[in-house]
């Protein structure tokens, strides 16, 4: 990086824009969550196709490096909130149909 | 021990002769047995006059041992009094000494964190480890890409400084210290940080440099999530407050907030001037 040229996008300005598009996508994402989800983000994290838009700007006012990163904090986030989470039936690792068992 | 070796011997000529009793033709050991029967009461004799003989030699012993032992006895109490008394008086802890131990412990047991180190900082200052000297210090290690960690840290340092100016009175330098000198340059420092407050003091310098005082500090850093030209560092988001001597004393992770690290920072400055 050359003496002289400030990278303009990690100062305050473009902080905050970033995290305002990625909060507006977030948002969005728990509002569509009932959509089933079919566009692919960075971290293996899917969205539903109603928050393409968001997801847009997200992208155009962060980094890339900065989107994976909180793409993970998300999945990490709702991983922890699974095991935290009062219905039974989605606590806990999943439980996966076993293809075959042995009977005699 | 006589009178068990004549039982024994006895026992074996009863049994001896109990045995040849049946051929009274025989009348070799039993004839034996009487011999050795009386040259035994003849030994048996010797013995009780020996023994009386002993007696009076153990009377006069026991007579003059007295004159050994009591002296003795005497001897070995008087030494265990004294060692007991200089025991004590070793193991007394007296207040000023209390005092020594405490801070030559902390001397002692203070991690081997810090060293000399030469940087750069905003203006191309050359600046060492001696200038610090005198001052207190807090020192950040980050860099400007960090997405979210980095701007919170220098934040509440900018915050924990205010703090302990307006509400105690006391000036500390804040540094921070880049771990990404690739971009950082110190035109992008300068911009960086005189968003949060323009104390702090930036510092950035060639690689070599910036790592040698990573590894000084214990400072954990490793580049990640590459993509293109663009990445991120990974690294541990610890404050170090240096002591006028240039002593690590504390070490403030993520999980204080601006008050707390100003009222730890303010604890430790007391300690220190006590």
């Amino acid at each position: 990086m050359a003496d002289g040229a400030v990278m303009t996008d990690v100062l305050a300005q473009g902080r905050a824009a970033c995290y305002k598009a990625r909060d507006a996508f977030y948002a969005c994402l728990e509002r569509e969550s009932d959509k089933k989800p079919t566009e692919i983000a960075t971290v293996g994290l899917l969205y539903p196709a109603e928050c393409k838009k968001s997801r847009a700007d997200f992208v155009a006012n962060c980094r890339p490096t900065w989107v994976k990163h909180f793409d993970r904090q998300y999945c990490a986030k709702k991983r922890v909130q699974r095991l935290l989470d009062n219905d039974e039936s989605r606590r806990g690792p999943i439980s996966l149909p076993q293809p075959y068992t042995f009977k005699p | 021990m006589l009178n068990s070796r004549l039982v024994a011997l006895s026992l074996r000529h009863g049994l001896s002769a109990s045995s040849w009793v049946p051929r009274p033709t025989r009348s070799y050991p039993l004839r034996s047995f009487v011999s050795r029967g009386y040259s035994n009461g003849t030994r048996r004799r010797d013995h009780n006059l020996a023994r009386q003989l002993s007696d009076d030699n153990e009377l006069s012993n026991s007579q003059s041992w007295i004159y050994y032992v009591i002296p003795t006895a005497l001897l070995v109490l008087a030494g265990a009094a004294t060692f007991i008394h200089y025991n004590d008086e070793k193991r007394v802890i007296s207040q000023e000494s209390k005092q020594d131990t405490i801070t030559a412990r902390q001397n002692i047991n203070r991690p081997a964190i810090g060293g000399p180190f030469k940087l750069y900082d905003i203006e191309g200052n050359l600046v060492t480890e001696s200038d610090l000297r005198g001052n207190w210090t807090l020192m950040y290690f980050g860099y400007t890409s960090c997405p979210d960690v980095g701007p919170e840290e220098v934040q509440k340092m900018a915050d924990g400084i205010n703090i302990l100016e307006s509400k105690y009175n006391i000036k500390i330098t804040p540094i921070f210290i880049t771990i990404d000198p690739q971009r950082d340059a110190p035109a992008q420092l300068k911009a960086y940080l005189q968003e949060f407050d323009s104390r702090i003091k930036g510092l950035t310098g060639p690689i070599d440099a910036v790592r040698q005082i990573a590894q000084e500090y214990r400072v954990f850093f490793k580049k990640v999530d590459e993509i293109g030209q663009d990445y991120l560092v990974e690294c541990s988001h610890n404050m170090y407050l240096l002591d006028p001597n240039l002593d690590t004393v504390r070490c403030f992770g993520v999980e204080y907030d601006a008050s707390q690290l100003s009222d730890a920072i303010m604890a430790e400055v007391r300690k220190a001037s006590k």
